[in-house]
C-alpha cells in the first residue's frame, strides 16, 4: 500500500488508500472501481462475477492494460503466500514509511504483523523506493 | 515443452508471461533439491486443487484425489499454505518444518538427506513446498482471470534431489534462515534458503509484476504505477498478508 501511495503522489494523483481494503471505491485511481472489482473475483474464484468483472475492465482499459491488470493478480496471489510462509517481516524503511496507513486501515490486526514486530522504525518520508527496500529493489 | 497458449482470450496476456509458465512447468518437472520431481507434482496437484477451491467454506471442500507420490506430512502443509498462509505463525512453520524434516524414516527413502539434519532437511523441505505452491497459484489465478482453463501439470523427470543447503544463511527475523545480507526486498530473498525454489518462484513473479525501471514510481505501460499498486494492495489485503 506504500507504494500506492507513493506512486499516486508521483503523478499528483491523492489516492485513498481505503480502496485496497475495500472501504471505498476505487481511491481515487483512473478505472479502480473496475480494477478492484475484478480483482476481487479473481482472487475470490467467483467464475460467473469475474467473467462479468472482466468484460468490463476490458471495455474501461483495454486488452492489454486488462493483461497487466491478471498478470498483477497472479503475481501478488503466489507473494503473500510466500511471505506469509515464510514469515518476512517488512524492510525496515518500508516498516517507516507505512506506519500510519497501517494502523488507519487496520493492517496490524494481520496475523503477518508479528513476523514485523521487531522491525525499527525511523523517519516518515522517504524520496525514492531505495529508501524502502534499499538500494537495489525486486520482487 | 507446455503449451500455455493465451492467444485466444480477449485479454492480452505478454508473451514474456507465457515463457514464464512454460520454463516454469520445466523447472516443476525436474527434482529439486529436496524434493523428488514425483514429490514436486503431487505437491503441485495438491496445490492446484486445494487453490481451486480457495473460496469454499472448509466444510464443503473435496477431499483431494490420493496421489502415492505425496508424502503423508506434505499434504496439510500444502493446503496450510495455500488456504491460510496469513495464518501461519512460528509455532505453526515449526511444527510444518519438523514433520517434513522427519519424513523418511521407515520409507523407501530412508537414506534421503541422511547427511542433513531434521532441522536441515525439514526446512529445506517446507520453503521448496512453498515455492511449488505459490507458483502454481499464480499460474492458475492468471488462467482463471483471463478465461482459460488450467494448463495440464507436466510429467515428473527422473532423478534424486541434490540436498544442497547454500552458505552464507542468517536470521532475518523469519520462520526460516535466508541469505544475509542481501541487496534486493526481503520478500526476494524469502525463498532464498532453496535457490531452485527460489528461481522457480520469481521465474513467474517477476515478470507478471515489473517494467523497466522497477524502481520509477511512474512506468511507461498500459497499466500505470498506481493501477499496478491498486490491484497488488487489494490482492495483499484480501489476502490479509501484512507485508
Amino acid at each position: 500500500m506504500t507504494l500506492l501511495r507513493a506512486s499516486g503522489d508521483a503523478i499528483g494523483l491523492d489516492v485513498d488508500l481505503g480502496a485496497a481494503t475495500g472501504a471505498v471505491e476505487g481511491g481515487g485511481v483512473p478505472d479502480g472501481e473496475a480494477l478492484v472489482a475484478f480483482t476481487e473475483a479473481a482472487v475470490l474464484a467467483d467464475r460467473d462475477e469475474l467473467a462479468a468483472r472482466r468484460q468490463d475492465l476490458l471495455e474501461a482499459i483495454g486488452p492489454a492494460a486488462a493483461g497487466h491488470a491478471a498478470a498483477t493478480v497472479s503475481a501478488f496471489s503466489g507473494l503473500v503466500r510466500v511471505a506469509d510462509a515464510i514469515g518476512i517481516p517488512i524492510d525496515d524503511g518500508l516498516a517507516a514509511v507505512s506506519a500510519d496507513h497501517r494502523a488507519e486501515l487496520g493492517l496490524e490486526a494481520y496475523g503477518g504483523a508479528a513476523n514485523s514486530a521487531a522491525v525499527e522504525v525511523d523517519g516518515d518520508r522517504f524520496s525514492s523506493i531505495d529508501d524502502l527496500f534499499g538500494p537495489r529493489v525486486g520482487t | 515443452m507446455a503449451a500455455f497458449s493465451y492467444a485466444g482470450t480477449t485479454v492480452a496476456v505478454g508473451d514474456d508471461i507465457a515463457d514464464s509458465h512454460r520454463s516454469a512447468w520445466d523447472q516443476l518437472a525436474r527434482p529439486g533439491t529436496w524434493w523428488t520431481a514425483a514429490e514436486r507434482l503431487a505437491i503441485a496437484a495438491r496445490g492446484r486443487h486445494r487453490f481451486a477451491e480457495r473460496a469454499t467454506p472448509p466444510w464443503l471442500r473435496a477431499e483431494p484425489p490420493a496421489d502415492e507420490h505425496l508424502p503423508a506430512e506434505a499434504g496439510p502443509v500444502v493446503d496450510l499454505v495455500t488456504l491460510d498462509a496469513a495464518r501461519i505463525d512460528r509455532q505453526s512453520a515449526d511444527g510444518a518444518v519438523a514433520a517434513l524434516g522427519g519424513r523418511g524414516q521407515g520409507r523407501s527413502t530412508l537414506e534421503r538427506g541422511q547427511g542433513r539434519s531434521t532441522l536441515e532437511r525439514g526446512q529445506g523441505r517446507y520453503v521448496e513446498l512453498i515455492g511449488i505452491v505459490a507458483t502454481v497459484a499464480m499460474i492458475d489465478i492468471l488462467a482463471e482471470s483471463v478465461g482459460v482453463g488450467p494448463e495440464p501439470l507436466p510429467e515428473p523427470l527422473p532423478g534424486e534431489p541434490s540436498e544442497e543447503r547454500p552458505d552464507g544463511l542468517g536470521d532475518i527475523g523469519a520462520h526460516v534462515p535466508a541469505l544475509d545480507p542481501f541487496p534486493f526486498a526481503n520478500v526476494a530473498r524469502a525463498l532464498s534458503l532453496v535457490p531452485d525454489a527460489n528461481t522457480l518462484f520469481r521465474t513467474v513473479s517477476v515478470p507478471a509484476y515489473s517494467a523497466p525501471g522497477f524502481d520509477r514510481l511512474t512506468w511507461d505501460t498500459p497499466l500505470s504505477r498506481p493501477q499496478v499498486e491498486l490491484v497488488a494492495s487489494r490482492v495483499a489485503a484480501m489476502n490479509e498478508c501484512f507485508y
